[in-house]
């Protein structure tokens, strides 16, 4: 190869950070300090003192605040997956590590970590965000037939899943799902994704697959006008607070209080 | 009495309930640690190099040392003092602010997981070079894989970075290659014939990833065990520009005042 000298591009970057969330007005006293704050030109601590968590947590990735037609299925949404369970991949993630008595301050990362999977996981909020944004012209009917079609020629091991956030969850439809999507159409006022994946879970629940909590959160996320970056970090943040109770709950237990498998239950193929 | 699930649709999930089968190997408590078969202990603790073993925890297959040098090679040039570089931006904040050194090391491990540079764009990379060999046998020349390659992606995966034109660790590892005799395969001299192509027609080069692909391919790696190689790779620059962070003032690293931050948003206005 011939050879190249390195040389620095013309890239101009910024001097500063711009950003249309939050504007600080620095202190008389100390530049480092800030004075006032606003956020999307609301004063802070009149957020804090007349508006909800929901409300402010909205208006930082929406940049208005909810109607009261939003801020039902926001809040509503935000409690429907506020603990995925203990058994979930990232609770039990974040328990092993507080009994094996992980640094504190790594027990959120690190079980964020883990709940960025596209089973069960964030990834899939964005993929099916994705998927939705997509295929919301087309017909629920036309996309359920064209994908279980497309499944119907792979023998895969393991979930079915029909599209992301849609599928089996342990092999049949994920009953808790179902009941958290009932709840959210019979609470809520229901936009055009989500009743758009209901008719799509409708017709795929032949096939032994359903709703599943991202799809759910996906499709209300994109009524609520969120894009797909948006929603997958929304979903880490509305899930961390079930984590990490489980985790403080056993930040003070020793190892034996979460299972090991034995000796006779680890096999060593080959062995 | 239990119940038999292996007819339901769950079976596969209750086979695994508290049971482990690994390919990998394991600890058996009293015997020893074992490793696709190897006592680790008695057969690799002392006899093979880290970087062999992690060839081995990732493919299941043991490589010649010289490979597992080329790697150690490989990481050093990944792992730069730098805290401008993004991911070792992570290790910096994280030490100004009095974060543990771990905080810093696996935030900057991911950030170095990204589709700009590093980890994430190594499956791109290697899919580009793989589909240009295969052009390649089949007669087109360099110019028609570049072409086609740029009409209908508009990128070349391997080839420009940013900040700079060049890169300075292409040559470092070839001098690692000679040193530990180890000879170009196809897929690295046609990175570097793209390279030359690219030179002259478009004043951009072969990249750090494009080559590490391209020598990685030669090996017989596809692009996601190279993904899978690296993904540590960044970690030693992380810890020095954390630590330097950390034994500096806290807060030092990069402070910004107020208005070293300009707002976009909306004028102040009242809540409804």
């Amino acid at each position: 190869m011939a050879k190249v000298d390195v040389k620095r591009r013309d890239d101009q970057f910024s001097d500063k950070v711009e950003t249309a969330i939050w504007k600080e007005k620095p202190s008389l006293s100390n530049p480092f300090h800030a004075e006032d704050i606003r956020c999307f030109g609301y004063d802070h601590l009149a957020l804090v003192n007349k508006k909800s968590f929901a409300e402010v947590f909205f208006l930082l990735f929406r940049g208005e605040l909810p109607d009261d037609t939003q801020k039902t299925l926001f809040e509503s949404l935000l409690i429907s997956v506020i603990h995925p369970g203990p058994r979930h991949v990232a609770a039990r993630a974040a328990m092993n590590a507080a009994v094996s008595k992980t640094h504190v301050s790594h027990i959120l990362p690190l079980s964020m970590n883990v709940m960025a999977g596209e089973w069960q996981g964030s990834r899939e909020v964005f993929q099916a965000m994705k998927f939705l944004s997509r295929n919301l012209q087309s017909t629920p009917e036309g996309c359920a037939r064209d994908r279980l079609s497309a499944l119907s020629d792979t023998d895969q091991e393991g979930d079915l899943c029909v599209a992301p956030g849609f599928g089996s969850s342990y092999g049949t439809a994920d009953t808790y799902a179902q009941k958290l999507a009932d709840n959210l159409f019979a609470h809520c006022v229901a936009g055009e994704s989500l009743q758009w994946a209901r008719q799509f879970v409708a017709c795929i629940e032949e096939s032994g697959a359903g709703w599943r909590v991202t799809g759910l959160f996906a499709a209300a996320l994109c009524d609520l006008g969120f894009t797909p970056y948006q929603g997958e970090l929304l979903y880490q943040i509305a899930t961390a607070p079930g984590i990490a109770a489980q985790a403080a709950e056993k930040s003070d237990q020793p190892i034996t209080a979460m299972p090991f498998v034995s000796d006779q239950n680890y096999t060593i193929e080959g062995e | 009495m239990s119940q038999d699930v292996t007819d339901t649709p769950y079976a596969l999930w209750e086979e695994n309930r508290n049971r482990i089968v690994s390919r990998q190997g394991g600890w058996v408590i009293g015997k020893g640690v074992f490793n696709h078969g190897f006592s680790m202990m008695d057969d690799l603790v002392g006899e093979i190099t880290y970087f062999q073993q992690i060839f081995l925890n990732l493919t299941g297959k043991l490589p010649d040392k010289r490979l597992g040098d080329w790697l150690e090679a490989g990481f050093i040039c990944f792992s730069w003092p730098d805290a401008r570089i993004w991911c070792n931006h992570m290790a910096a904040l994280s030490g100004t602010s009095r974060g543990a050194i771990v905080s810093g090391v696996s935030s900057g491990i991911m950030a170095a997981d990204s589709l700009m540079y590093a980890t994430g764009v190594m499956v791109r990379c290697h899919d580009f070079i793989a589909i240009a060999l295969k052009e390649k046998r089949a007669g087109a020349t360099v110019e028609e894989i570049v072409k086609r390659h740029l009409s209908a992606k508009n990128e070349l995966p391997g080839y420009a970075r940013p900040i700079a034109k060049g890169d300075e660790r292409i040559d470092a590892m070839q001098r690692v290659c000679r040193k530990l005799d180890i000879a170009m395969g196809e897929h690295e001299a046609l990175a570097y014939e793209i390279s030359d192509y690219l030179i002259e027609e478009y004043d951009e080069c072969l990249n750090y990833g494009g080559y590490l692909v391209a020598f990685l391919a030669d090996h017989g790696f596809s692009g996601i065990e190279v993904e899978r190689l690296i993904s540590t790779a960044v970690a030693s620059g992380l810890q020095a520009v954390y630590v330097e962070a950390l034994e500096r003032p806290e807060g030092s690293f990069l402070p910004m005042r107020c208005s070293d931050v300009v707002y976009t948003g909306p004028e102040d206005r009242e809540l409804p």
